[in-house]
């Protein structure tokens, strides 16, 4: 699938802060199911590349005096190709797959998710792929997708008590399950081309282009994706964009302002397919 | 080396001083008490008027206080230097080779000479940092090592502490102290002098400064006068002549550090940081923390500016990993240890959890992740019901803890209300690391103050001693 994104993030300020510095993880980087084209990133000041732990490629931008809103805009053309979600093992990984299995504040298990995860410890211990498809399928079942009921700062432990929440609380859930099980898990923050009915919009959800769902490894295959929200494993209408502990290792944009107040950030993504027939897209755009 | 009489580092089992205090024991003999008391006094308020404290943490506010300063030296001859130096230097080259090889190829692991959860699992170790390279491979510029003594000959390890160790300042000012008290017994015995450690340790960290900087620029970031080393702090900037420098004085620009200054923003190219690793860079680790530099993580993964010390270091000074240091040694060294660690119980081991339980009136327990000497059992000191608490929470979490043997700690003269008394005492030397690693022929002393008492530290009533090495 060839897919054309554009997103802006973009902070808005009652009163202007002195300087505002974020780490921003929005490049997408070409592998086994996807080949990056052109990507561009702009900002209001200077951009600096860098690789975090993961191998993110991240960008760190400082702005003095970024005056009432701070526009932060990506463009670029990525295409797709499903694997079926498996991403085999590849030097690039830094990290020892034992880091995988720390808890953070976010995906801490509490007696709830273990409890839950519990009945699949054996299936998982003779076929972990099974296994996990199992367990994915029953958090989709178990926890409701509900825009609004969580926000950025939910814990996997609250929003399973809940049983409700959005894609970022549904990978953390699976994340802490797995990890409650012995199996190193990790967050993806990417994007998903919902433009089709099918396969990828079953279960009723609503999709909003950026989104997140979770990567286990599985010895033999290399770290397999897991989509509990929609309850599928990544296809092409996934572009993988960073991956880490979590959300707050794997998000977009983390920032910290000195000085000012009054913060709004809002975040705008549109997917184009440009290898779909011209005629579908017009009937969408119109 | 258990419980027993403790070794008395001034006296021999005859009476008389061992060679090395020789001269310190007729100038005692020749000096009146009330003299010393009168000395002790004038001490006291020296360090008051400089202003040399230290903040106590309790439940509630911090309260600030004075550590207590004993006037008499403690000595050491030119061997015994020699073979705590070596030794020093051995355990620190060891557990920075160990730094930069579980954040790279993890060889040490893969031998399965460590179990790789005591690492990997460890709070302390940082995978932010994994695959960085740092200037020299160092990570612990500045290492603390706490050894204590139960022999003529027995000098024991008893703590690394490779994260932002404290207590030169008192090296320092306690040695500027006893020159002014006693300039006579100071000149009559031919004392190795420590005054270059700010040189050295000023050498060291622009000799890590990111390549192809010609004059490198040097701060020490504080947390700030709350903190319990400040005057430290404060004291350490001043004698090496950098900036003290708090995060909302730094910016990040273009992956390098920036100080904003009156005449606009000067690079930085070398932290010297007293801040913990939680709280150095609220976009990696804890977001709440306004002592840190947004951004700073991404400049040290970038090479743009050297943090000492490193990010991550503290994994090596975990209480868990201390037991693995002589292997850690022998691994990377090819050498036996020149000093023996203390032997140690890990309670995440069965069988030592079960040794522990039986014996906790004879142990020593720590929490694996403490430090300071809080949360600990002293069990020939606590009562029942504190031996008994103390094993309901062991039981809880057996692996959060580790024991050792209550040692003798060696005990040293000290001024104590109605004359010259023994008191236990350990030693902290300072071992630096930059193009090759070294110490200054100096300690920080720390002295157990009431009688009978074997905790030193700063926060549960220990004093402190100048520490004199002889040159021969």
């Amino acid at each position: 699938m060839h897919l054309r994104i554009e997103s802006a993030t973009t902070y808005a300020y009652d009163r202007p802060p002195r300087h505002s510095t974020q780490y921003l993880r929005l490049t997408p980087q070409s592998g086994p199911g996807q080949t990056v084209g052109r990507w561009d990133i702009s900002a209001p000041g200077a951009l600096t590349a860098w690789n975090d732990m993961f191998g993110n490629r991240c960008h760190t931008l400082s702005v003095e005096r970024p005056g009432p809103a701070l526009e932060i805009a990506v463009a670029g053309t990525v295409e797709t190709r499903d694997t079926a979600g498996i991403l085999p093992p590849s030097p690039a990984d830094a990290l020892p797959d034992a880091v995988y299995l720390r808890d953070t504040g976010y995906t801490g298990a509490d007696h709830g998710i273990a409890d839950f995860a519990e009945p699949w410890r054996d299936a998982c211990r003779a076929d972990r792929l099974a296994g996990l498809h199992e367990l994915m399928t029953a958090i989709h079942a178990e926890i409701a997708y509900v825009e609004g009921a969580t926000s950025v700062l939910t814990t996997a432990g609250e929003a399973f008590a809940e049983r409700r929440g959005v894609c970022q609380d549904h990978a953390h859930i699976l994340i802490a399950a797995a990890r409650s099980l012995g199996i190193p898990a990790r967050y993806v923050s990417g994007y998903l081309w919902t433009g089709e009915t099918g396969e990828t919009g079953a279960g009723g959800a609503a999709f909003s282009a950026s989104h997140a769902w979770a990567e286990c490894r599985i010895e033999e295959l290399g770290w397999v994706s897991f989509d509990p929200a929609n309850g599928v494993c990544a296809n092409d209408a996934y572009v993988r964009v960073a991956v880490g502990f979590d959300y707050a290792t794997a998000c977009p944009v983390r920032g910290v302002r000195t000085g000012g107040g009054g913060e709004r950030m809002t975040t705008e993504i549109r997917l184009f397919r440009e290898d779909e027939p011209a005629i579908l897209q017009a009937e969408r755009e119109a | 080396m258990l419980r027993g009489p403790a070794f008395d580092e001034m006296t021999d089992p005859a009476g008389g001083p061992r060679p090395a205090w020789a001269a310190l024991q007729s100038w005692l003999d020749a000096t009146p008490l009330d003299l010393l008391h009168r000395k002790h006094g004038e001490a006291e308020a020296l360090f008051r008027r400089l202003g040399i404290t230290f903040y106590l943490y309790g439940d509630g506010a911090a309260a600030e206080r004075m550590i207590p300063f004993d006037v008499l030296p403690r000595i050491l001859s030119a061997a015994e230097w020699s073979t705590i130096e070596r030794g020093c230097i051995q355990r620190v080259r060891a557990l920075n080779m160990f730094l930069h090889d579980i954040y790279h190829e993890q060889e040490i692991l893969r031998a399965g000479r460590i179990p790789p959860d005591l690492v990997i699992g460890n709070r302390a170790y940082r995978p932010e940092m994994a695959g960085v390279d740092l200037p020299g491979k160092v990570y612990s510029h500045i290492a603390g090592i706490d050894i204590v003594r139960t022999g003529p000959d027995d000098f024991l390890v008893l703590e690394d502490n490779l994260r932002t160790p404290s207590g030169v300042s008192y090296m320092l000012e306690n040695r500027e102290t006893t020159m002014r008290l006693f300039p006579d017994l100071f000149a009559g015995m031919s004392v190795r002098p420590v005054g270059s450690y700010p040189d050295q340790l000023l050498q060291n960290l622009r000799a890590v400064a990111p390549p192809g900087r010609p004059d490198p620029a040097v701060v020490l970031l504080t947390p700030g006068r709350l903190n319990a080393a400040y005057f430290e702090h404060v004291f350490l900037a001043e004698q090496m002549g950098v900036e003290l420098v708090e995060g909302r004085d730094l910016f990040v620009d273009g992956g390098r550090i920036f100080m904003r200054t009156t005449g606009g923003p000067e690079q930085i190219d070398v932290i010297y940081r007293r801040i913990d690793d939680d709280f150095l860079d609220p976009l990696a680790f804890d977001p709440e923390s306004v002592l840190g530099v947004a951004g700073l993580l991404s400049v040290v993964r970038g090479g743009g500016v050297t943090l000492a010390n490193a990010i991550g270091a503290g994994v090596a000074d975990d209480k868990a990993i201390y037991s693995f240091v002589p292997e850690i040694v022998r691994f990377y060294l090819g050498e036996e240890p020149v000093l023996a660690n203390v032997p140690s119980y890990l309670l995440r081991n069965p069988e030592d959890c079960r040794y522990v339980l039986e014996h906790l009136d004879e142990l020593v327990v720590k929490e694996v992740h403490g430090s300071g000497g809080h949360g600990m059992l002293i069990g020939p000191k606590a009562s029942r019901q504190e031996r008994e608490a103390y094993r309901a929470r062991i039981l809880a979490d057996p692996a959060a803890f580790m024991a050792q043997p209550t040692l003798a700690l060696s005990t040293c003269p000290t001024l104590v209300e109605d004359g010259i008394a023994p008191r236990h005492v350990d030693l902290r030397p300072f071992v630096l690391s930059g193009e090759v690693t070294s110490l200054v022929p100096g300690a920080f002393t720390r002295v157990a103050l009431p009688e009978g008492s074997l905790v030193v530290n700063s926060s549960q009533g220990g004093g402190t001693k100048d520490t004199w090495v002889l040159d021969a």
